[in-house]
């Protein structure tokens, strides 16, 4: 099957979403850390896109920019697998003749567009921090690799969970749940730290968690907080978001192979 | 010659019948016009045939192969069920090659010729999202007929179109007919099924009878 089948004109669009999210990025910490001159750039990196202070999430802002590049990314995928299904179903499954196939390279696709969107952001962050002055040394370029998995794990999960909800509700806002899902665990972390201390080990057991790596328990100081969990580490988040993207994407299958498209248009 | 049998086939969506005990069959070499008003079951009958739906009780048989059991989808078919999305942002020919590249039955003459056939300019280089809707629904029917299937399904195959293009798409569906295919078509246009069917049919609430159009 030739691979242009499956382009999209999504692609484009989140193509450039990216670019000017990482500038956007680039931008918003370079005014909030000014006083942080010469940063190099996989620190600024890890501070930036893999950070967000525990005590300021209840501030709303910092939480709102820290998730703007996942919002912009499953509003524009959110419903992508729903709606190549209502829209063009009958003349592709017709062809391909068995929704198993139809089933991995729509997942196949969400990957990709979950990966180039994430590496296009980091560049286009990268060049600005260029631009702004960071320099380029990148003494943690494996942690900034860690850093790329596990945010591409995480929103490649939320958006074919998106996905799930669009088939099981029949409509094309899946992404109103999973934002939810998203900002509920945002601040049901923050409320934890504040209100119940003891219980901070379930922290970890929240999905939008994984993708902060200054809450691991990692070599580098990250950010102006000292939280951090003592035994959150990387591996439990890499098996964590394997068996997640694993869970919803069976969940996925099971979905599709049930539906039926019987609205009419 | 191909069969499609409908073994009385009941579907129900949300608890309601959409199809009540349709047993019918259909051969190839013949035009099977369907009428109704809206929301009498022709179109749910039609995805049940392409395998869209899957029927509560009744099976459908595409020669001697059960749907949903021995095959998902009948294996060659031309279906229009409303006029469907194309990618926007690629050509006619475009989106007819890149359907085609998932069977690989149909070849660039063949994409050509079905753009020809129903008076698209098969090197018109605008993307879809510039055509008009009849302009779309040529496509849809160019894309339905590309492979040749055996059978054609085509749910109100003239929406949308002028007077040249209806004539067009009727010629198309006796050359269709003529060479072999069976061919479904569904429409409120009762001079197209007046015109074209070799048998035609009344649904009403779910349930299917002979009838004849006068």
């Amino acid at each position: 099957m030739n691979i242009a089948f499956f382009k999209k004109p999504i692609g484009k669009r989140l193509f450039i979403l990216a670019v000017l999210g990482g500038i956007l990025l680039a931008l918003y910490f370079k005014l909030t850390n000014f006083n942080k001159d010469n940063r190099d750039l996989s620190v600024a990196i890890l501070e930036d896109l893999g950070t967000l202070e525990i005590e300021t999430i209840f501030h709303v802002l910092p939480a709102l920019v820290f998730a703007l590049p996942f919002l912009l990314f499953i509003l524009n995928t959110g419903d992508f697998v729903y709606s190549e299904y209502e829209t063009k179903g009958v003349i592709v499954l017709t062809r391909l003749q068995d929704k198993r196939i139809w089933y991995w390279r729509m997942m196949f696709n969400i990957f990709k567009l979950s990966f180039f969107y994430l590496a296009i952001l980091f560049i286009s962050f990268i060049f600005t921090g260029i631009l702004l002055g960071y320099s380029v040394e990148f003494t943690y370029l494996k942690e900034v690799l860690f850093l790329y998995i596990l945010s591409l794990l995480t929103w490649t999960a939320f958006s074919v969970l998106s996905n799930v909800v669009c088939f099981i509700t029949r409509s094309g806002l899946g992404y109103v749940s999973v934002i939810t899902i998203y900002f509920v665990s945002l601040f049901s972390s923050a409320f934890i730290y504040d209100v119940f201390p003891t219980g901070q080990k379930w922290i970890i057991w929240f999905p939008t968690s994984q993708q902060i790596i200054s809450w691991h328990d990692f070599s580098l100081n990250l950010g102006e907080s000292a939280f951090r969990l003592g035994s959150y580490t990387l591996e439990f988040s890499f098996v964590y978001l394997f068996v997640l993207n694993i869970i919803i994407g069976v969940w996925l299958y099971i979905v599709i192979h049930r539906y039926e498209s019987y609205e009419e248009g | 010659m191909n069969k499609v049998f409908l073994d009385n086939v009941t579907k129900q969506i949300k608890n309601e019948n959409v199809l009540t005990n349709v047993s019918i069959e259909f051969e190839s070499g013949k035009i099977y016009g369907i009428f109704g008003r809206n929301g009498s079951g022709k179109t749910m009958l039609f995805r049940v045939i392409c395998g869209l739906l899957k029927p509560t009780t009744g099976s459908v048989y595409y020669n001697n192969l059960r749907l949903h059991k021995d095959i998902s989808f009948p294996p060659s078919v031309g279906v229009i069920i409303e006029t469907p999305a194309f990618w926007n942002e690629f050509s006619g020919t475009e989106n007819l090659r890149m359907l085609a590249s998932i069977q690989k039955k149909a070849s660039t003459k063949d994409i050509r010729d079905s753009l020809i056939s129903v008076g698209l300019d098969p090197d018109d280089k605008r993307p879809v999202k510039k055509y008009s809707l009849g302009m779309r629904q040529r496509l849809a029917v160019a894309q339905g007929i590309m492979e040749k299937p055996d059978l054609i399904v085509f749910d109100e195959p003239t929406n949308a179109l002028d007077e040249e293009a209806v004539e067009l798409v009727r010629d198309i569906l006796v050359r269709e007919k003529e060479r072999g295919a069976i061919v479904l078509i569904a429409s409120h246009n009762k001079d197209d099924i007046r015109l074209l069917a070799d048998v035609t049919y009344q649904m009403d609430s779910g349930k299917i009878k002979e009838a004849v159009l006068i």
